[in-house]
């Protein structure tokens, strides 16, 4: 029993990271219905400038500041250069333009960085709390990644439901053209969205790092599960993101304790195949266009 | 208040409006009558900034709007209704005509998403204007549901609804009395009426009753032409018009 309480309390804590990056994929869903599936190339690019602003300042907070900045600048830059001109041309050419973006950044990664794994050191202590006489598998660390991720759905949860702006730009993705005639910049959203798309997946690849390594293929295996949890989540869900990126992690702790670390990444495709043939529309999407 | 002159649209070599000149008085219900594939929704598209005209100016209050873009027009006073009814899906009735009020929204980005004080109140404006107007249309008792649960009358009241919500000097409808019943059509006709001076309208429609009913002006189109215009006594017994858009049958 203690085992598993063990396996589930470290896989929520994991779950929280994976769920950042789902916010991530799903917010670009939201503003231009493309999976980005580049995001987590950003987000480990931004990580490498981060940790870079880590050892030459020593501050994590500054590290964690430019990282959200450039990754806000790196998804524009993507949004305005790539998905923009590609989008023109073919939608589905824009989800195939996302893989293109993913291997150009790793390639441009370990070009300046290497390919030799780094270590980037958490904020504060990654062990165990001592607490009731016994050790849990709960760091001060995951309780920052807990807070970090709480906060972050609560800005953005009120910033979609109770500003204009997030009335904007929920419009501009389900129809530009309608949009428009009501007055809103969809241009402007469509940019909004990558960018905020940037910061939080930057935000996810600084929390993870010290969890890991970081080396330009690090963050392959979360774009999997952020992208399994997305998807069973409904993929225009941000709630939806979030319950199922924690749900994710905790299945695959518990597949990682009771099996093998390698079984991980089936078990999550798996996850994601049974789920969207049993419900298609994932579990909290409005939407109820989308067919497997 | 609104006037083209001499617009041309092509499009794929097809001259789909060619020399259109019309005014739209202000204040006046003014219609746009032609059979299908006249060019009707083409004139208003290229008002709306959907379609750019080849050539020719298009002036609002008298200054040229050929180059604003589709986003700009709310602001201007400019708003318009869809031929289809263009509804957001899974945005709630409210926060569908909520977005139609956001086009005179002052706040900006950060201050909204910091939910500064002035902000707060004017997302409270938005809101209880949007609000009104529902009860306006006595639609109050379904602004929670989504578009989707509703008959089809009823999302076309609510696209009007989202029309009117930013108080625009001119209104263009494409069509709003298309697929809905007698009795809708007598209170689009009796809204109509009240919403002028305060607003010019320009109404594209087939429904002739309606059109003959509510316009102090009536320009209409054929194959890209304007063929006629006047009032509707004038066009009722235009025989251009009724050749071309009744057809002989009913001419007869």
């Amino acid at each position: 029993m203690n085992q598993f309480l063990d396996f589930s309390l470290g896989g929520i804590a994991n779950g929280a990271v994976i769920a950042l990056m789902a916010l991530a994929l799903v917010l670009v869903w939201r503003s231009s219905r493309v999976v980005n599936f580049a995001q987590v190339g950003q987000a480990m690019f931004t990580t490498f400038i981060s940790l870079w602003i880590y050892e030459v300042s020593g501050s994590w907070l500054l590290a964690l500041l430019i990282a959200i900045c450039a990754g806000a600048i790196l998804g524009l830059v993507v949004h305005l250069l790539v998905m923009k001109p590609v989008r023109r041309a073919d939608a589905s050419g824009a989800i195939i333009a996302t893989f293109g973006v993913l291997i150009a950044l790793q390639a441009a990664a370990g070009m300046i960085w290497g390919g030799d794994p780094k270590a980037f050191v958490p904020p504060v202590a990654n062990s165990g709390l001592e607490f009731a006489g016994r050790i849990w598998p709960v760091s001060w660390y995951d309780l920052l990644i807990f807070a970090v991720t709480s906060v972050l759905v609560l800005a953005l949860s009120y910033v979609f439901t109770r500003t204009s702006f997030g009335l904007a730009m929920r419009a501009s993705a389900l129809n530009p053209e309608v949009a428009r005639i009501s007055g809103v910049r969809v241009s402007r959203m469509l940019i909004l969205g990558w960018a905020m798309a940037g910061s939080v997946g930057a935000i996810a690849g600084v929390l993870i790092a010290p969890s890991a390594t970081l080396s330009p293929n690090s963050f392959d295996l979360l774009l999997v599960f952020a992208f399994t949890a997305a998807v069973i989540g409904g993929l225009d869900s941000l709630v939806g993101a979030v319950a199922f990126g924690v749900g994710t992690g905790l299945v695959l702790s518990l597949v990682t304790g009771y099996s093998d670390a390698s079984n991980a990444p089936i078990v999550s495709l798996v996850l994601l195949v049974v789920i969207l043939l049993m419900k298609p529309d994932g579990f909290f999407s409005q939407s109820k266009s989308r067919v497997v | 208040m609104l006037e083209l002159t001499g617009v041309d649209v092509t499009v794929s070599g097809l001259k789909i409006l060619d020399g259109v000149s019309m005014k739209v008085p202000a204040g006046s219900i003014t219609g746009l009558i032609g059979p299908n594939g006249a060019g009707k929704t083409t004139a208003f598209n290229v008002v709306s900034g959907f379609v750019r005209a080849n050539s020719g100016t298009v002036t609002f209050k008298g200054k040229s709007i050929n180059h604003v873009k589709t986003h700009q027009l709310a602001k201007l006073g400019i708003s318009r209704t869809l031929q289809a009814v263009g509804l957001f899906p899974t945005l709630t009735v409210l926060e569908n005509v909520m977005l139609g009020a956001t086009s005179r929204n002052k706040a900006g980005i950060l201050s909204e998403s910091l939910a500064l004080p002035w902000v707060d109140k004017e997302q409270r404006v938005i809101r209880q204007k949007s609000v009104e107007i529902l009860r306006r249309f006595t639609l109050d008792s379904v602004m929670d549901a989504m578009p989707g649960e509703l008959p089809y009358p009823t999302q076309k009241k609510v696209a009007l609804a989202r029309a009117l919500v930013s108080e625009p000097d001119l209104l263009l409808l494409d069509e709003p009395a298309g697929g809905v019943g007698a009795e809708e059509i007598r209170e689009l006709s009796a809204l109509l009426q009240q919403l002028t001076p305060e607003c010019t309208v320009l109404l594209v429609e087939h429904h002739m009753e309606l059109v003959m009913e509510v316009c102090d002006l009536i320009w209409v189109l054929d194959a890209g032409k304007i063929i006629a215009s006047g009032t509707p006594a004038q066009i009722r017994s235009n025989q251009d018009v009724l050749t071309a858009y009744l057809g002989e049958a009913e001419v007869s």
